[in-house]
């Protein structure tokens, strides 16, 4: 008797053991480790977890370094469909690409979300292919360019209101400048990134942007109406004689290393380099200003193209709710908010005027500005064709500034910008008609071998 | 003769035997993947669906074919090969030449001088990118010093200029490995040779070129096949030192932009495929070429 109450008590144990054990869940977590990103998620998650009472655990899966691997990686996940991690972090350009593995989240944040409060550039990108939000915008990013105060001040000369008034504004300085002869050789008047790789999109996009054209716009890509070939050519004016040829191989920080170093007077980057370029022992601290990619003086807009991270929760997750709170409790607004000390843009409209923020870090309140401002990437005209996009984009742009600077015989901006229009058009086609005709394949992986057979069977058939 | 005949083939029963881990490691590590590329190859996968890909035929190697930047890529390949290999052959020499000299800390020296070998080749590549950098980097500040160039040379900048600087750091890289190579032929010959040269006092260049060189020369062909098939799949210096435009890209960084980049697993297999070939056909003559030379000089 004494044994079948010890059995049975011991049976009691297991299931409520097992109850528990069966409510306990641990999610995962993507996070990039770049700069202070993992620290500070780490922080939001703890609080997450001690508000469920430590009922749960967050595991967190690191990504690669650089974006367009992380990229690959998650195309290979998602093509496996047998993934373990619930929340992902994406990149902007990326919603659109992913929306079809994102969960739709409309229903967990009913209720919870300020979505008037957004940005409206950011907003726009959490919603998926079909109108649901599909991710939440954790920080954002924002191309501009940053001048050097103290050298306009020497030379008299005010911040530059447009695209040729700064070209000139660098041209002169550069040239002052360089009658020192310590800086004969190294003191440029512009620094950009036109490394082919994304970055040089995101530098084209802008300055397109600035000068009134677009990539895509309403359904044509048009990268050559006679706004991009402006564009193109006021690139290839500041490469020739206010940038060194060397921008051809610089991504963010080759071009931090120089302004930082005191040898240029516009920089175009991110706002990260700021918190960096204020260290007091640097040469350029305290000396520095911000402002937005300028217009063109000819029908003009200011610009900056858009970057920032989302979370997006994977729809092949097994606990979609708890998943969703966590992607919700890290984007929030009170977590946003102490983000702002380690230099990540907040994306509620609310924070670039609240005090406790601007008292952290007075930074922000510069950034509004280009944020309105701010010009997103053709990642949703281009669909999952936008990685292809975006290099064709950035080889043409860096085959024509390089040969542009090596004076290449038959070297014809015109006629390079014509092809990559028609190659960008063909992929902004093939995406539009696979819209149409992707219908899910629902013979599995008998794929392969089914089309094998359709081949060798169509192959006899017509003999 | 049957008695024979049965000796043998107990024989090679028992050496498959013995390979049979090496080869069943090297069939899991090096064969697998090696199919599963070649089979991608004809079908259009893409990475966020490789099981469900279909069949293509071999229309992947006729867009490789047609493709400009393939052949570009090719083209970029042969010339970083073609250069580098006979220079680090020449430079490897010397330093092999030297390094079997009697002096003192030869053991010391031998070890410093596999260093550049040693580093691993993301590192070295990310070294140089920062040393030839035109602005900040040690080498255009040495050469402007010594008054050789006017303004900084944009090292890896320029179409042209990326080549050489690919070239000049493969060659610093992999010297010290033909050096090795070679300094291990150096050291199998019969010292007799050059003790009875030494004592009819036949010069040293004579030396060189009538005993070093024809003795050596199977250890060179050896050196030179393995460093050919190694330089033709260049891959991370170039994917550091030049600046990401197709018209730099060799064909291993041609086959990564495929896969990775732009997902295309289908076509980046044939690209891949295809440099596997170009790599065969290379080992395939070289060798058969060598056999026959071999044989004519035994």
């Amino acid at each position: 008797m004494k044994k079948m109450k010890k059995i049975f008590m011991l049976a009691i144990a297991f299931a409520i053991g097992s109850v528990n054990y069966m409510d306990a869940v641990t999610l995962k977590i993507t996070c990039r480790s770049k700069g202070k990103e993992l620290e500070v998620l780490r922080k939001s998650i703890e609080e997450w977890m001690a508000e469920h009472d430590g009922k749960h655990k967050v595991e967190i899966v690191t990504l690669p370094h650089a974006s367009n691997e992380c990229f690959a990686l998650y195309q290979q996940w998602f093509g496996a469909e047998t993934f373990d991690v619930d929340v992902l972090q994406l990149d902007v350009a990326w919603v659109g690409i992913f929306s079809d593995y994102l969960l739709a989240l409309d229903e967990y944040c009913a209720g919870h979300l300020d979505m008037n409060d957004y940005f409206d550039i950011i907003k726009e990108n959490m919603y998926g292919n079909d109108g649901h939000i599909v991710a939440l915008p954790l920080y954002t990013d924002c191309g501009m360019m940053y001048y050097r105060r103290d050298l306009l001040e020497k030379y008299a000369k005010p911040v530059p209101k447009t695209l040729e008034e700064m070209y000139e504004t660098a041209l002169y300085i550069q040239n002052e400048e360089r009658k020192d002869e310590s800086k004969q050789n190294k003191f440029y008047g512009l620094v950009l990134q036109a490394k082919a790789f994304e970055i040089l999109t995101c530098n084209f996009a802008e300055i397109l942007d600035a000068c009134g054209g677009s990539i895509v716009k309403s359904g044509a890509v048009e990268i050559n109406s006679a706004r991009g070939m402006y564009a193109i050519e006021f690139m290839i004016k500041c490469l020739k004689n206010i940038m060194s040829r060397s921008v051809l191989n610089y991504s963010e920080e080759d071009a931090r290393g120089i302004f930082q170093s005191g040898n240029a007077v516009f920089m175009r980057n991110w706002p990260y380099a700021y918190a960096l370029m204020s260290d007091p022992s640097t040469a350029v601290a305290g000396k520095i200003g911000v402002m937005t990619i300028p217009p063109s003086a000819d029908n003009g807009k200011e610009s900056g193209v858009l970057g920032g991270w989302f979370l997006g929760v994977s729809k092949y997750s097994k606990h979609k709710e708890l998943a969703a709170d966590l992607a919700m409790f890290v984007t929030s607004k009170a977590q946003q908010k102490i983000r702002v000390q380690f230099s990540y843009l907040p994306t509620f409209r609310s924070l670039y005027s609240d005090q406790e923020v601007l008292k952290m870090n007075p930074f922000v309140a510069n950034m509004q500005k280009p944020l309105l401002k701010a010009v997103a990437r053709p990642s949703k005209a281009f669909g999952k064709n936008y990685t292809k996009a975006s290099s064709e984009i950035f080889n043409t742009i860096n085959t024509i500034l390089t040969e542009s600077v090596d004076n290449t015989e038959d070297f014809n901006a015109n006629k390079l910008m014509n092809r990559l229009n028609e190659k960008l058009s063909r992929l902004l086609q093939e995406k539009q008609q696979k819209k149409i005709t992707d219908a899910p394949n629902d013979d599995g992986k008998t794929g392969f071998f089914r089309s094998i057979l359709d081949q060798i069977t169509g192959f006899f058939g017509k003999r | 003769m049957q008695n024979q005949k049965t000796n043998k083939k107990r024989f090679d029963f028992s050496n498959w035997l013995f390979l049979f881990p090496c080869l069943g490691l090297l069939i899991l590590c090096a064969g697998w993947p090696l199919i599963r590329t070649v089979f991608f190859s004809f079908t259009n996968a893409s990475l966020d669906n490789l099981n469900h890909a279909d069949f293509v035929g071999i229309s992947n190697f006729i867009s490789l074919a047609r493709d400009q930047d393939w052949w570009k890529a090719v083209l970029n390949t042969f010339v970083i090969a073609g250069i580098s290999v006979p220079l680090e052959t020449f430079f490897g020499m010397i330093v092999a030449l030297i390094l079997h000299t009697n002096f003192r800390g030869r053991g010391l020296m031998r070890a410093i001088v596999l260093i550049p070998w040693t580093i691993p080749t993301i590192v070295s590549a990310r070294m140089w990118a920062w040393m030839l950098n035109d602005s900040y980097g040690i080498i255009n500040e040495l050469l402007l010093q010594a008054s050789l160039i006017k303004t900084p040379v944009p090292w890896i900048a320029s179409h042209f200029l990326s080549i050489v600087s690919i070239i000049i750091v493969e060659v610093w890289k992999t010297t010290p490995y033909m050096a090795l190579l070679l300094l291990a032929g150096l050291q199998s010959m019969p010292q007799d040779c050059f003790e009875a040269a030494e004592v009819d006092g036949v010069p040293l260049r004579r030396r060189f070129t009538s005993i070093i060189l024809p003795m050596m020369k199977p250890t060179i062909i050896v050196a030179v096949i393995f460093r050919t098939l190694d330089a033709v799949r260049i891959f991370d210096l170039v994917y550091v030192l030049s600046s990401g435009n197709n018209s730099n890209a060799t064909m291993s960084v041609f086959a990564r932009r495929h896969l990775v980049d732009y997902a295309d697993v289908g076509f980046g297999s044939a690209a891949a495929t295809a440099l596997l070939f170009f790599v065969a056909f290379l080992g395939v003559l070289y060798i058969s070429f060598n056999h026959r030379k071999l044989q004519k000089m035994d």
